[in-house]
């Protein structure tokens, strides 16, 4: 698939809701400071939020931002039947269970199109897995997927082995930035996600965890081009990974 | 609150039945809307707190909900960064929570609240009531929370680091780069780097084989 070319500061943030919670608040004072830069903001929703429950609709109303939500558009609630899985995620499908994860992404794919934003970024699960295969497959030249709240990897939650691989998938692609908001839970993510030692086939192993803001470290000298690959809460190293390693159906 | 398993409202009531049996004069608020609402207006009723908590269902206003509160508690079982911990500390209120994911890195313990590392309804009781019996320290932490918040969670900071992961190792270094050459190049052409080495030059002794020390400017704001 050809790489899709952004336009310049546009950012596309997507979330599962808009409905009122502190993923939701951290995302309205980042569009709010990217605005007052000079930014182009897209808010895209997985679903709406539940009748009567408060959202932030009027604060992104009111700052002027562009919002749209995948089950506004479309059906997307879990087929008997495999949609045409573009991106993926078909294996994903267990993360969610009353709407299709496979039509979720494709009507994020289709935001991005419609939308081309240079930078996507995607806030909490699932939307972090599900908009984060489709930006990667469309070649979106950066997409951060930011953890704010605390993952089910930590949580010891059922989904727990789907995210971690979704997420050893998605950071293979050099272009992906995994941040935590908070440098214990960014640690914690990293331990576990680690799986038992000895595993060494897992790249999560090169990752280090690092908070959201924190001052980056020198390059690592160790891995050639390992100083283009630092960033944010987490370090990846998809640079050192062998050739083998590389996905090919991801990036 | 989003009353929200995670969010533990439970713990949070039954601290709130330990604390009303050691301090009479105190009275609840909770404000929030989720799944728990039923179950929490139960639990209210039956630990006899009915005519001590108020429930104020889902508010917009928090602002004017922190500037009632003397102590700030919350019961999560899992946090990221929360939220409504900075807010309160923002509004000058301390606050009480137990050492769950990132919320020892949102407070000062000691300084802008109390942080209880065994999450149990008694041990966070005593530790409002310790916040609750002294008034002193509660003033303290009142000013320091102002303090604390805008010197670690500034929006503008925030930002530039969100805009630092948009950019990194693409256009970034370079214009961060050119910005730090540009800054120091208005610097050096300024009215006040002239004032400064015209200072500099007549403060120095004449030449003499004792070492000088050159004064140099490295501030740069």
């Amino acid at each position: 698939m050809p790489a899709l070319r952004g336009k310049a500061k546009h950012v596309l943030m997507v979330t599962s809701t808009l409905a009122r919670g502190g993923c939701e608040r951290q995302m309205l004072a980042t569009t709010t400071g990217l605005l007052r830069r000079g930014y182009t903001v897209a808010i895209f929703a997985l679903a709406k939020a539940s009748p009567g429950e408060p959202t932030f609709e009027a604060e992104f109303a009111a700052l002027g931002v562009d919002m749209s939500c995948a089950t506004g558009c479309d059906d997307m609630t879990a087929p008997g039947e495999m949609a045409a899985d573009e991106y993926g995620l078909g294996r994903f499908m267990p993360l969610i269970g009353h709407f299709s994860v496979v039509r979720l992404g494709a009507a994020v794919g289709q935001a991005i199109r419609r939308f081309r934003p240079a930078v996507v970024h995607c806030w909490s699960e699932p939307a972090t897995v599900i908009a984060g295969f489709p930006a990667s497959a469309l070649g979106v030249e950066r997409f951060l997927l930011q953890l704010v709240n605390v993952s089910p990897i930590q949580r010891g939650a059922p989904e727990f082995s789907l995210y971690r691989d979704a997420y050893l998938l998605l950071l293979r692609n050099p272009d992906v930035v995994l941040l935590n908001i908070s440098r214990t839970n960014a640690r914690a993510l990293e331990q576990m996600a680690r799986g038992p030692r000895g595993h060494r086939q897992d790249p999560l192993q090169r990752v280090s965890a690092r908070r959201h803001g924190h001052r980056q470290a020198a390059p690592d000298r160790r891995f050639p081009g390992a100083d283009r690959a630092v960033a944010g809460a987490h370090r990846r190293r998809a640079d050192a990974l062998r050739p083998r390693e590389r996905p090919r159906a991801v990036a | 609150m989003r009353f929200a398993p995670e969010k533990d409202p439970e713990l949070w009531l039954e601290t709130a039945a330990i604390i009303a049996a050691a301090r009479p004069d105190v009275r609840f608020v909770l404000a929030g809307y989720g799944e728990l609402a039923e179950p929490i207006l139960r639990t209210t009723r039956a630990l006899g707190l009915s005519e001590r908590v108020a429930l104020l269902g889902p508010r917009t206003d928090v602002g004017a909900i922190y500037a009632v509160m003397d102590v700030f508690l919350m019961t999560s079982r899992f946090e990221g960064t929360p939220n409504v911990l900075i807010e309160a500390q923002a509004a000058g209120v301390p606050v009480v929570a137990p050492l769950v994911g990132g919320v020892g890195e949102a407070m000062r313990d000691g300084v802008t609240g109390r942080l209880v590392t065994e999450r149990a309804a008694d041990k966070l009781a005593e530790a409002v009531v310790g916040v609750l019996d002294d008034p002193r320290w509660r003033k303290r932490a009142a000013r320091q929370g102002p303090k604390f918040v805008a010197s670690q969670f500034k929006l503008r900071r925030k930002i530039d680091r969100t805009i630092g992961f948009y950019n990194y190792g693409r256009a970034a270094p370079a214009s961060e780069f050119a910005a730090l050459t540009g800054r120091l190049r208005a610097y050096f052409q300024s009215p006040a780097a002239f004032w400064v080495k015209w200072l500099c030059r007549r403060r120095l002794p004449a030449p003499s084989d004792q070492p000088v020390l050159i004064p140099r400017q490295v501030n740069l704001r």
